[in-house]
């Protein structure tokens, strides 16, 4: 009894550690939002709370982090409903037309490659191709290079949702009378609804987040969220609570969705269509 | 109620080729059963009928009517799958009227058609309720509710009883065939259980490999199968073969020293049978034992004894190989009590219940 309460403490001591060595740093960087600037530099780990910076943030007359986070949430609500649609679509044709593995392979492979190389690689060649014709800086070149961005991994994820659906199921709806268009509209897409969420919540995340594209392909306004806070490292000062502010404003959705999202993802696996 | 025919079905998945060329005509308001071993290509012909599956060559008419390029929806048809394929999203109501509101079907026609459905299956109160809320046995009728709904002039079943304990299934075999009877349908049934064809068709259809082996009423094909595939198939348990040679004189024949009691017209069938290279075949249940030797017997020296209640089934050798017989421990008290392995006991065949088969292509040559 005692041993299995001692490792028990352990266990639990162990698993405490490693959270708090990874929450930690971050923590305490996050925690320079609410310090006056002299604490921040001299490093003071407890210092009187201030919301300075956050008002410096929002609501000073250079201040326009609130359009940062407006550009990014609608580069990430735009090009999230894009994948999300194609991607589902995508899927379903691939599981229902029983493409043969030597097909599937090779393009989801294909597809996580690209969505495994460094992003750096390409942002230089596609500002290129955007200022040939003009779109460099618009939503619309940062949207449609974040869907060419995401939507491989998208793709993977339905496929795996979909392709977890029983296919008597389509077959059934076949004899039923339902075009293919009715086969997904009624039966593929209600069912595979939670995978969709967790799909779409892990996508946004990586739109929001994304530091790379939005660098190079947006100007001064259409900016988003993570490039705003860069742009405070400027020549001669560093405006750390700043960052720090804008960081944790720009944490609040994504941690939002993901606490959303998460519920959906184990929902989605274990309820699916499984009988 | 329709007849459904089948002509010059060829069906090949890649390279392999499952359905070579295949004829078949389903008449009208008949119970017809698909039956065979795994892959023999039951199911596939079933797919080709519901329209799942394209066909490489041939035409499939329902009433006259062709129907071999349309969609499966279009073909007035409806399937039972062996999974029941219900729409875990919907409830029972919305999954037995899902098809009906598909064809826009006017409201109250759905309403009493699902009123009906709900009586006939005994599935009142079950009406919101989702499938992942029913009974094993529930679900399975509320598949059958699916497809009685839509009135259709075919109906397919893809082995339904195959997820049901053995005795749901039973008491589920006759609630179907008279099912079937009422609504007077066309049927065609899939199953790879002989039982379940022998108990449930008014035909038989046996296949194998693609090819159709036999199609007969079901007391047809367990006395006068065709080959010995069709032999093997049918009866549980399955039929003996010995090997042996066919020994004829005067109207009398024997086989490897055991006679075969035989009536004149089957004297005059096997008159020209090869002597050599035949097998004889008899089922368990039409041998005939004792515990005194005679003339007209063998010796059979019991090597296992399996006890099912009414029968025994005695396993044992004879010079003509291995031969399990079936006693009727009703019947014969004396003979069955004893019965243990070591003992001997003197068998022969019943009067024209015995078969025999060519030994290269398997045809019965008793046949007819």
């Amino acid at each position: 009894m005692r041993a299995g309460t001692a490792s028990r403490l352990l266990a639990n001591a162990a698993v405490w550690g490693y959270a708090f060595l990874i929450l930690g740093p971050t923590l305490w960087v996050l925690s320079n939002a609410f310090k006056y600037k002299i604490d921040i530099i001299t490093g003071a780990t407890f210092a009187p709370v201030t919301w300075s910076n956050f008002e410096a943030l929002l609501f000073s007359r250079q201040a326009h982090f609130l359009l940062n986070l407006l550009n990014s949430a609608i580069v990430g609500v735009v090009s999230t409903a894009i994948v999300i649609v194609c991607a589902t679509m995508a899927a379903f044709t691939l599981t229902w037309l029983r493409v043969p593995s030597w097909v599937r392979w090779p393009l989801l492979g294909w597809a996580l490659l690209f969505h495994m190389l460094p992003t750096l690689t390409f942002v230089g060649s596609w500002y290129l191709m955007y200022a040939s014709v003009g779109l460099q800086g618009t939503y619309l070149a940062v949207i449609l290079t974040h869907v060419v961005h995401n939507l491989p991994v998208a793709l993977f994820l339905m496929i795996s949702f979909v392709g977890a659906l029983p296919k008597d199921l389509f077959e059934a709806a076949r004899m039923d009378g339902c075009t293919y268009g009715q086969v997904f509209w009624r039966i593929a897409f209600p069912l595979v609804r939670g995978g969709m969420i967790a799909a779409t919540a892990l996508v946004f995340i990586f739109s929001w987040s994304d530091f790379a594209i939005a660098l190079t392909l947006s100007s001064t306004s259409t900016m988003t969220a993570p490039v705003a806070i860069a742009t405070f490292a400027q020549e001669y000062d560093i405006r750390y609570g700043e960052m720090a502010a804008g960081t944790i404003l720009s944490i609040i959705p994504a941690l939002g969705l993901i606490l959303v999202g998460q519920s959906f993802i184990v929902r989605g696996l274990l309820a699916g269509a499984v009988k | 109620m329709a007849d459904v025919v089948l002509k010059g079905i060829r069906k090949s998945f890649g390279p392999h080729e499952v359905i070579p060329s295949l004829d078949l005509e389903i008449r009208s308001g008949e119970f017809l059963v698909l039956v065979g071993p795994s892959g023999c290509g039951k199911s596939t012909l079933l797919r080709i009928i519901a329209g799942l599956e394209g066909v490489n060559a041939g035409t499939i008419s329902v009433d006259g009517d062709d129907v071999t390029g349309r969609d499966p929806g279009d073909r007035d048809m409806a399937m039972v799958f062996q999974s029941y394929a219900l729409y875990p999203h919907m409830t029972v109501a919305e999954n037995l009227t899902f098809a009906l509101r598909m064809r826009k079907t006017d409201e109250a026609e759905v309403m009493r058609r699902l009123d009906d459905a709900l009586r006939m299956l005994s599935l009142q109160g079950y009406e919101d309720r989702k499938p992942g809320q029913l009974s094993g046995g529930q679900r399975q009728r509320v598949a059958m509710g699916r497809a009685i709904v839509r009135q259709p002039r075919v109906f397919l079943f893809d082995e339904p009883l195959s997820n049901l304990d053995a005795k749901l299934r039973a008491s589920t075999r006759l609630e179907l065939r008279e099912l079937h009877d009422k609504l007077h349908a066309t049927s065609v049934f899939v199953t790879h259980d002989q039982i379940e064809a022998m108990t449930m068709a008014d035909r038989i259809v046996l296949l194998d490999r693609g090819r159709i082996q036999q199609i007969d009423p079901p007391k047809e094909i367990y006395r006068n199968p065709r080959n010995r595939f069709v032999a093997s198939f049918i009866g549980s348990p399955e039929m003996n073969f010995l090997e042996g040679t066919l020994e004829m004189s005067d109207g009398a024949a024997s086989f490897g020293g055991l006679p075969l009691p035989l009536s004149e017209r089957r004297a005059a069938r096997i008159a020209a049978a090869p002597r050599t290279a035949v097998e004889l075949g008899i089922r368990p249940e039409h041998v005939d034992a004792s515990r005194t030797s005679g003339d007209d017997r063998i010796e059979l020296r019991v090597v296992a004894v399996e006890f099912t209640g009414q029968d025994a089934f005695v396993t044992g050798t004879t010079t003509l190989g291995r031969l399990t017989i079936r006693l009727d421990l009703h019947k014969d008290p004396d003979l069955s009590d004893g019965v243990a392995a070591g003992d001997t006991l003197y068998v022969r065949p019943t009067e024209d219940d015995w078969h025999l088969f060519d030994g290269t292509s398997g045809d019965c040559l008793t046949h007819g």
